[in-house]
């Protein structure tokens, strides 16, 4: 009987060659021709992509959330090289620890601050964030868990949902408590970006500036502003 | 959104030498100011995507800064679910994962958007696999705190590349590895039961994507279904 690893490396073999499309009407066709587009509007700028094709140089690390509606490059107008994206749910950063599971937002962080060297760290929240709503609804007991991996992830924001729901009177209406909470979990994330030795030690040097924003897509309007570390001047007692 | 008509050489260099001189946030005002005005010409986009997003596509990308997935492939707002990490990296369902920003993403676009293709998209010069092929077996030259264990995920794409392309240069060992990381990403995602039920149910369809902004051409594939008996075995 075949091991498991034959097999999938038999698969992968297998999956590297052109596949057969399963269905009749080509999917891609849509991004084939977008792409034929963009094709024509690479050619026009040799200058810019034959200096990209050799390097990246972007000012800017931009987290974002997946959500479709809330693309940070289509939305702050943003040529390809300027910006190094992450997208997670609910553009979520997790605090520095050795044990995490996986590392993906960690990873790009330290990637963008030690190897790219960006100069700002912008975390984007949103309107209507689905991410965050199911935050907000979830019960304390556990008990009306829907999913196997998105409560899990989404948990990392616990925080700000707690600074939420006491910031907000009860009898607001819910849209006003999705709100703060979308912009307390932006900050949180910001907070835990700054528990990484690697984002600590450039801000305090003033190489690098951590940037919240809140994109709100129902009213037309996109908030900043900036994380700032101060030391006060000394006092004596 | 991208327009290619609109831009010519000049004025996008320009752009650039403006960018430099102006605050960083004065340049993001100015592109934030030309979605907007562009955005609110479509109030029917508008009012539907203020209400929910039903996009057909997940994409997995890169955070590359020259690779945004929506700019190459001219995806406007409400087309695309996107989860950017570096290399396009899909780790294998676990169940004792704690906190994975991966399969949280996919669990929601199958289950609660239901997404009709799932699209894992490489790229050219990729930086990750670089450092994924460069790492020593005896981790021996480890330069960072996370970025290894994070490429590590996919070693078994690098072993492959490397078993398979022994004599090559290593500028085209990365280039093969960077299609080994898709297709091995894409196996990771047929590992989640909740994929492999949408995808045998015809709901959903999984396609691998090569953007080599080298030679400006971008490859597709798709997933041929038989490839889910084989999974179901693997389990």
């Amino acid at each position: 009987m075949e091991s498991v690893d034959n097999m999938q490396e038999r698969k992968l073999e297998e999956l590297s060659l052109e596949a057969n499309v399963a269905c009749p009407v080509d999917p891609f066709e849509k991004m084939r021709k977008a792409f034929e587009e963009f094709k024509a509007y690479f050619k026009k700028e040799k200058e810019l992509f034959d200096a990209l094709a050799q390097s990246q140089h972007p000012k800017w690390m931009i987290i974002a959330c997946s959500d479709s509606r809330v693309d940070p490059a289509l939305v702050l107008g943003l040529e390809l090289g300027e910006a190094f994206i992450l997208r997670n749910i609910a553009s979520l950063i997790p605090p520095h620890s050795k044990q995490s599971g996986h590392k993906s937002g960690a990873s790009a962080i330290e990637y963008a601050v030690e190897h790219l060297k960006v100069e700002h760290i912008m975390i984007v929240g949103h309107s209507r964030c689905g991410g965050i709503k199911a935050l907000l609804e979830m019960k304390e007991d556990g008990s009306n868990r829907f999913s196997e991996y998105i409560e899990d992830w989404i948990q990392i924001a616990q925080p700000a949902s707690e600074i939420a729901k006491a910031k907000v009177p009860h009898d607001s209406p819910f849209e006003e408590l999705w709100t703060c909470c979308v912009k307390e979990s932006v900050n949180l994330s910001l907070r835990n970006c700054m528990s990484y030795p690697f984002v600590k030690i450039p801000m305090e040097k003033g190489l690098l500036t951590l940037h919240g924003a809140y994109f709100d897509f129902v009213n037309g309007a996109f908030d900043v502003w900036k994380l700032k570390c101060k030391i006060d001047e000394h006092q004596s007692l | 959104m991208h327009n290619a008509e609109s831009r010519t050489p000049a004025a996008s260099v320009s752009a650039v030498a403006t960018e430099v001189q102006t605050s960083p946030l004065e340049r993001l005002k100015t592109g934030y100011l030309k979605f907007k005005e562009n955005y609110v010409k479509d109030q029917n986009l508008v009012s539907s995507l203020a209400e929910g997003q039903a996009p057909p596509y997940m994409i997995i990308a890169c955070c590359d800064s020259r690779v945004d997935p929506c700019t190459v492939l001219n995806l406007p707002p409400g087309e695309a679910f996107v989860l950017r990490n570096i290399g396009n990296m899909v780790p294998a369902y676990s169940a004792q994962s704690a906190c994975s920003s991966a399969a949280s993403a996919i669990e929601y676009a199958v289950l609660h958007l239901k997404v009709k293709h799932l699209v894992v998209m490489g790229h050219s010069r990729c930086g990750a696999v670089k450092a994924l092929m460069g790492i020593e077996d005896d981790g021996s030259n480890r330069f960072s705190e996370f970025i290894e264990d994070w490429v590590l995920i996919l070693k078994n794409a690098s072993k492959k590349v490397k078993s398979i392309h022994k004599v090559a240069p290593f500028a085209e060992q990365c280039t093969a590895c960077e299609k080994e990381v898709v297709n091995a990403s894409l196996w990771n995602c047929l590992s989640y039961p909740f994929v492999r039920e949408k995808m045998a149910s015809g709901d959903l369809t999984l396609h691998g994507g090569y953007y080599d902004f080298v030679s400006n051409a971008f490859e597709s594939w798709t997933l041929d279904l038989s490839c889910l008996n084989d999974v179901d075995k693997v389990q």
